[in-house]
């Protein structure tokens, strides 16, 4: 079975995509949206975490910052001695658990700067000065930020070698003495170690989730990730991930901005909340993995994956039973059919079972091959009819071209007139016919009939017609006489009620007198040598054969040297084209007239030729007879 | 090694069959700063043997904030040092008769950055302007420019860290394009809020980094010298086919010496100052270059004299 093309292919391929398809969507949809109302929640309790998280780590910093500016304004207001500093720095340290170091720079005019540092050395105190030469105070930042920007500031984390040899950032406040002359800084450090311990001991964000503190300067300050304190920025970080929107974000953060993004970090995606620390220019940042977030809602939607995919298999299974319960009897009359239509009339069609569509169809298949059947019997039999009749048609016309004669010139050693003639029957067989002999050594006797009917039956009566009329016109000079004996003995005992119509002439040859009758047919035209045409009057008389004891006129012309007529069966003015229209009168007068100057041959011809163009592709419906006689003057006369 | 193979061994060595160890030449070398990718030749050279294959046992000393190659050289704790050619001017105007043995970078990188948005967008802007600055070694090309434009911005003492301005309290400091500008971006600074001017471009081009010894030391092992520089240049052009490698060799010696840094920057850095070294002809000082540098420092008094350019490179007696 082609799988593609069949319809039970069909009906497992739609019905499991489009099931499928739909399936999916529900999943998928409900997913998205247990995701999107999870990201909302997310969204107001991460940021409000941020926020508390930086704001316990603002009051560290903010305490530092105080106790940093109150020793400045101290130190700035009175002048204490150098063993007092001392004390004064071990003091703070003592007492601010946050602060990892202290350190004082005063320089008053010409005096060399003192600069004591007190700071925590495992579990004691250590004191030492930051003035000496291996040091240099003055080159860093916590002493220069505060001295050109004139206001306190964080430093930028850093690892202070020789002075508390540890990583830490520092707060620094500039000293101004009285007379608001800058005099020297006054610091606190807080180490970045315990600044990250502070960090990860604080309620947080679920097993994955973790927070950041950045600097003003993007500089990562505390990160779970040790390696990327101090070395890495947030910009940094996102030039390795080639992550531009982490830039954008971090952009957000050290502008101080509170606030909640989709981010991924290392390639792992989540949300990151994100607050700003005090005063400090910090950052603090939450983040969220969405596995983690997401790990119930991806664990539901993946049991509803399996449902559906099982429910999908059961409805292959269901639709591959049904498809086949449906192309089974399908397919079997699909094959009675393929041998039926190969010529198996007799090949068996499938039991129609039930009531359904397929059982209709077979069962319409049943009635129409017997109809096929019987309408084949019918066609054989009018086939076999068809040809008996055809066969009947050839013998018919066969007897028809038999009896007129055919010769022309039919009397060569006649010299007083021509004479051309032509039958052609329609199909295969008419009435049609025309003859002419000489009853005596002076008379010409020429006929133009139409018998009624066709085929055999016709061409019997046409015979009998013409038998009768060459033996009458050896007894009988007049043509209406002729007419009137014919007329009797075809009447008699004419069961078939057959008739003919007739034109007959006799002609005598020594001056060119015609006397002739006509039964109920067309009038001969008469064509002079000047191309001059008239119709031979019509003397009265019926169809020849009808009824008995009928009278028939006479009329007489004489025929002038070279005058010629026509005679002619209906077949000819009657001749009609494709459309309808008739060859006529007129059409034949004027054949006859252009033709004047032709030979009777070429008269018979040429209006053949006519009548072929006239009709054009339209079948001939009816015999053509044409029959021109010339008179050409009395025996011996030159013509 | 069984007996009779300890034999024999002991007897190729007292007849000698045995080439004695090669005997390597001792050279430490002090760089002017911590390990970063301003330095990459030298530690390529050193990892992959450069140093070692021209019998060259050069030691690397970092320098920082507190370790300063002069210093080192001149307490013999370093018997070369690297430094730009405008600081070894000066040191040799200021007594000390560093010569000159091989020229690494042969452009100069120093950058002038300014706030876009404050209205700095040519040198002009700066005059009467807060601005930060580096001490005498490498402030000449600033001071130049600033005499030659007529422009006098209030200076303010610039040492490691460019964070005065980059928190707005300056209008403008000094920079290396490979180093500190990289920083700012890295500290969430967009290229488009920076006015950026190139010393080079403004005619200030004085080549940088370059290998000095002092004359004792010069002039007793020209071989070594000259290997020195051979070999530095062929970590150069090492690390220029493979940067990833080279950036792992640098990347490993900051993390040693725990200096603050990310490999973004240290890619920066490398990428930057790698035409400047590549170019043809490589490790050589032009004697153009020098009278350039050297009289333009003259000219803002930075110096009151240079050594004629054969003395500086110690091919005569100063």
């Amino acid at each position: 079975m082609r799988f593609r093309g069949s319809l039970a292919g069909k009906l497992l391929l739609w019905g499991v995509l489009g099931s499928g398809l739909v399936l999916l969507a529900v999943i998928a949809s409900g997913y998205l949206r247990a995701r999107t109302l999870l990201e909302k929640e997310l969204e107001g309790k991460a940021v409000e975490l941020a926020q508390a998280t930086a704001n316990r780590m603002a009051i560290v910093t903010e305490a530092m910052e105080r106790t940093t500016e109150t020793v400045a304004d101290i130190v700035g207001r009175v002048l204490l001695p150098a063993g007092e500093l001392e004390d004064l720095l071990k003091r703070t340290v003592e007492r601010n658990p946050e602060i990892f170091g202290s350190a004082l720079v005063l320089e008053r005019g010409g005096v060399l700067p003192i600069a004591p540092y007190v700071y925590r050395d495992g579990g004691n105190l250590s004191t030492t000065s930051l003035a000496g030469e291996a040091y240099r105070f003055q080159t860093q930042d916590w002493y220069l930020l505060p001295r050109y920007a004139g206001t306190p500031q964080w430093s930028e984390p850093y690892y202070d070698e020789g002075g508390g040899g540890t990583l830490m950032a520092t707060y620094s406040a500039p000293l101004c003495s009285t007379n608001g002359a800058f005099i020297g800084v006054a610091t606190a450090d807080i180490s970045l170690r315990w600044l990250t311990a502070r960090l990860s001991s604080l309620p947080l964000l679920g097993r994955e989730g973790f927070a950041f503190l950045i600097s003003s300067q993007g500089t990562v300050i505390a990160h779970p990730d040790s390696d990327f304190i101090m070395n890495e920025t947030l910009f940094s970080l996102a030039a390795t991930w080639q992550d531009r929107e982490l830039a954008a974000l971090g952009r957000r953060m050290i502008g101080g901005e509170r606030g909640f993004s989709p981010a991924s970090l290392a390639g792992k995606a989540g949300w990151l909340a994100f607050a700003p620390v005090g005063d400090t220019g910090w950052s603090l940042a939450a983040f969220f993995p969405r596995s983690e977030l997401l790990r119930d809602v991806a664990a539901l939607s993946r049991a509803q994956g399996t449902a559906a995919f099982a429910g999908i298999l059961l409805l292959l299974a269901v639709t591959w039973l049904l498809a086949r319960s449906v192309t089974g009897p399908l397919r079997a009359l699909d094959g009675a059919v393929q041998a039926l239509a190969g010529g198996d009339a007799a090949a068996p069609l499938p039991t129609p079972r039930g009531d359904d569509e397929v059982s209709r169809l077979t069962a319409s298949f049943a009635s129409m091959r017997e109809e096929l059947e019987s309408y084949m019997a019918e066609l054989a039999r009018t086939a076999r009819a068809r040809e008996r009749i055809e066969s009947e048609l050839r013998i018919g016309r066969a007897i028809q071209m038999s009896l007129i004669p055919k010769t022309f010139p039919p009397f060569p050693e006649r010299r007083e007139f021509a004479l051309h003639a032509l039958l052609e029957p329609a199909r295969e067989v008419g009435g049609d016919f025309y003859d002419f002999f000489m009853t005596d050594e002076d008379h010409l006797c020429l006929a133009v009939g139409d018998v009624s009917g066709k085929g055999v039956p016709a061409a019997l009566f046409m015979a009998v017609t013409r038998t009768f009329l060459k033996a009458l016109s050896r007894e009988e000079t007049s043509p209406s006489r002729i007419l009137e004996r014919l007329n009797d003995e075809l009447a008699e005992g004419n069961d078939a009620s057959m008739f003919v119509t007739l034109f007959l002439g006799v002609v005598d040859l020594r001056d060119g007198r015609l006397r002739y009758a006509s039964g109920g047919h067309p009038s001969p035209l008469l064509s002079r040598p000047d191309g001059t045409v008239t119709a031979l009057p019509r003397p009265r008389g019926p169809l020849v054969g009808a009824l008995e004891g009928m009278t028939f006129d006479e009329g007489e012309r004489l025929l002038l040297s070279r005058e010629r007529f026509l005679a002619f069966t209906d077949g000819v003015t009657e001749a009609m084209t494709a459309d309808g229209e008739l060859f006529g009168d007129d059409r034949t007068a004027s054949a006859l007239s252009d033709l004047a100057p032709a030979s009777c041959r070429e008269v018979v011809d040429g209006l053949r030729r006519r009548l072929a163009a006239f009709t054009g592709e339209a079948e001939q419906s009816d015999d053509i007879t044409l029959l021109v006689f010339e008179y050409l003057g009395p025996k011996g006369k030159a013509p | 090694m069984n007996r009779s193979g300890v034999a024999l061994l002991v007897g190729l060595l007292i007849i000698g069959l045995v080439a004695p160890a090669r005997a390597f030449t001792t050279v430490r070398v002090a760089l002017q700063w911590v390990p970063q990718a301003q330095f990459a030749g030298c530690y390529v050279a050193f990892e992959k043997g450069f140093y070692l294959s021209r019998g060259l046992d050069v030691i690397l000393l970092p320098g920082g904030p507190n370790r300063d190659p002069l210093e080192a050289i001149l307490d013999g704790k370093a018997d070369v040092g690297t430094f730009f050619l405008s600081a070894a001017l000066l040191y040799r105007d200021r007594g000390v008769p560093l010569v000159h043995l091989g020229q690494i970078v042969r452009r100069s990188h120093q950058i002038l950055v300014a706030w876009k948005e404050r209205g700095i967008e040519t040198p002009d802007d700066l005059d009467g302007r807060p601005m930060s600055l580096w001490g005498d070694a490498f402030r000449g090309g600033y001071l130049a420019l600033f005499e030659d434009r007529d422009i006098r911005p209030r200076l303010v003492p610039q040492h490691y860290s460019v964070n005065l301005f980059r928190r707005g309290h300056v209008d403008a400091c000094s920079a290396m394009s490979y180093n500190e500008l990289h920083l700012l971006f890295l500290s969430g600074i967009e290229e488009t809020a920076l006015t950026v001017l190139d010393l080079s471009r403004e005619g200030y081009d004085f080549p940088e980094d370059g290998l000095y010894a002092l004359p004792d030391f010069a002039g007793s092992r020209p071989q070594a010298c000259r290997d020195l520089l051979e070999a530095t240049l062929e970590g150069w052009r090492y690390a220029a086919e493979n940067p990833e490698e080279a950036l792992d060799i640098v990347m490993a010696y900051a993390r040693r010496d725990n200096i603050p840094t990310n490999r973004p920057h240290q890619r920066w850095m490398l990428e930057t100052i790698l035409p400047a070294i590549l170019e043809e002809p490589m490790g050589v000082l032009s004697e153009e270059a020098y009278s350039h540098t050297a009289s333009t420092l003259r000219r803002v008094g930075l110096i009151d004299g240079a050594p004629s350019f054969e003395a500086f490179r110690g091919e005569e007696k100063p």
